[in-house]
């Protein structure tokens, strides 16, 4: 029974593993023949899936109770505020116009 | 045989979920920590991206293909030992922290070849023979060896960790099958392989 039991387990984390390595050779293989913004945001989409896959297999978050959920939930909109913030001001900030380092060097 | 349940809890239930919240206490202090470095890297891709893609050419892809292999691995026989853990099955639990602890410590072993290539390539910020120049190239580097090596520090940690805690199965020295102490382990180091999942393709291959 106990190792029957192995087995079964041996073969989901087996099972598991093969996925990941295939969603990495999608990365890999989307970044070396796609050109432009394609072989940017595929690969960072395919690493945003991989890691969505370990959390739910792996770290089990579907099953995790409303504590953790809480921490782990804050965690995500922090860093949420930390690049929505950041990216807000450096995509929308006015350049320095030509001329004005000039005229401040007077 | 341990006492799986400790003060002040009169509930092993109760007690799991406290272990289980402790740890994501400190795993969404990691996200904030890594978070604020990933920004970074962003802020100056988005500011230099010719010097970036030019430091980029130079790391070495192959050994980042093997890392991620195992270190993908790694996480498989970590969720391996929590599941084959909760059956209370001792044997394979031990086989799968084993495993885990071969594989952590290959991907540091590779790491250190790649990092010695590094240094003889003079990819060091500030080094009068850096290779590249393309302004950005050092800040890329600058982010890479920040990055890579505070991963790095969290992979040994986690191995000292897994060490540890094979010890403790094997002896039972702790109450593993009662407590949370197996899946604690395995967020941390889930969280570890999370981190890389997102280096891999930062430092390997966006912009290659």
């Amino acid at each position: 029974m106990a190792r029957r039991t192995t087995f079964r387990l041996a073969g989901r984390a087996v099972g598991a593993f093969v996925a990941m390595l295939l969603l990495a050779a999608c990365s890999i293989a989307a970044a070396l023949l796609l050109d432009g913004l394609a072989a940017s945001v595929v690969p960072l989409g395919v690493a945003v899936i991989t890691a969505g896959f370990v959390a739910i297999a792996f770290m089990e978050v579907r099953k995790m109770d409303a504590v953790s959920a809480i921490f782990a939930g804050v965690a995500v909109c922090f860093l949420a505020v930390l690049f929505g913030l950041t990216f807000t001001d450096e995509l929308t900030r006015a350049h320095i116009p030509a001329g004005f380092e000039a005229r401040t060097g007077d | 045989m341990p006492e799986a349940l400790h003060e002040p809890f009169h509930d092993i239930g109760k007690q799991r979920s406290a272990e289980e919240a402790g740890i994501w206490i400190f795993l969404a202090s990691e996200v904030i920590f890594f978070g604020g470095l990933f920004l970074g890297y962003a802020v100056y891709r988005l500011r230099l991206p010719e010097g970036y893609g030019a430091a980029m050419a130079e790391t070495n892809l192959t050994l980042g293909i093997v890392n991620t292999a195992l270190l993908l691995a790694s996480s498989a026989t970590m969720a391996f030992t929590v599941w084959v853990g909760r059956e209370g099955l001792q044997r394979a639990t031990v086989t799968g922290l084993i495993a885990t602890l071969a594989l952590g410590t290959a991907f540091l072993a590779v790491k250190g070849v790649e990092y010695y290539e590094d240094i003889r390539h003079h990819l060091i910020p500030g080094h009068p023979d850096f290779p590249v120049d393309v302004p950005g190239a050092e800040m890329f580097f600058s982010f890479y060896w920040a990055m890579t090596g505070l991963h790095g520090l969290h992979m040994a940690i986690g191995l000292g960790i897994i060490a540890w805690t094979v010890h403790a199965v094997r002896s039972d020295r702790i109450a593993w099958r009662e407590t949370a102490h197996l899946h604690v382990v395995g967020l941390y180091w889930n969280l570890v392989d999370v981190v890389w999942i997102f280096l891999f393709p930062l430092l390997y291959l966006v912009g290659r």
